[in-house]
């Protein structure tokens, strides 16, 4: 998948633990622990903007985009 | 939605019961049949390749029993995969690849059990004719159709639950 998942970056920036993330976002943390290990196949607008809020930051700073060789 | 999901779950509850209670009785009532043949003819009215010189001997019996075996595993396997279907929806299961595997495994059953019948009503002729003149007869009526039919029908929903399986598994991953 050539799109990753920084969240783990994000998290250890803010310093900031799932668990404390996934309460303030209203997700659980098992989903948002399938996000960070790049298991999810989307994610939604509304998850995103809840993430970017919370972590004070761009979707691009989450989400990175490698071009596969 | 969830009370949808209850009614299923109660409902397949019921059924699980009924459908197992089928399979267990399906060899038992066959085998009653056989052994309780020459004095049921009399108050029974029984398809055509049932008929025979009455009473029949205990060899014809147990050929006639061993000849109905084929098609009672066909029909155990279909009331069986129902059984296990159903089980999956009692538990609020329904959208994974075993209950895709159940809807699959019926269906070959149920296509494979249209040969079988015209085998066995064969058998079943042959053996009861053989106390006077042997009769080889192989009928093919619209019964065997219908099953043709009724099979490809169940292996195209078992098609469609794959899809609606994977369609389930892209939703949970989307976060």
């Amino acid at each position: 998948m050539p799109i990753h998942i920084e969240l783990d970056v994000m998290l250890a920036k803010r310093k900031m633990r799932l668990k404390s993330l996934s309460k303030k976002v209203g997700i659980t943390e098992q989903n948002l622990s399938v996000l960070k290990n790049g298991k999810a196949k989307a994610i939604r607008f509304s998850t995103l903007a809840l993430l970017c809020e919370h972590l004070d930051c761009e979707p691009g700073d989450i989400l990175k985009y490698t071009r596969e060789e | 939605m969830t009370e949808k999901v209850n009614r299923i779950r109660k409902v397949s509850q019921f059924l699980k019961s009924v459908f197992g209670a089928i399979t267990a009785l399906i060899p038992v009532g066959v085998t009653a049949f056989w052994l309780c043949l020459n004095s049921l003819h009399q108050y029974v009215q029984f398809p055509p390749f049932v008929h025979g010189q009455y009473p029949l001997s205990p060899t014809t019996q147990w050929l006639g029993l061993a000849a109905s075996t084929f098609s009672v595993a066909c029909i155990m396997s279909i009331t069986w995969q129902l059984t296990k279907l159903f089980s999956f929806y009692s538990q609020g299961i329904i959208f994974t690849q075993n209950n895709t595997r159940c809807l699959k495994r019926m269906a070959f059953s149920i296509l494979m059990y249209a040969p079988i019948s015209v085998v066995v009503k064969t058998l079943i002729t042959l053996n009861l004719s053989s106390q006077t003149t042997p009769k080889f007869e192989v009928s093919v009526s619209t019964t065997e159709l219908g099953y043709l039919l009724l099979g490809s029908i169940v292996m195209v929903i078992s098609w469609i639950m794959e899809e609606a399986r994977r369609l389930k598994s892209d939703c949970d991953l989307t976060i």
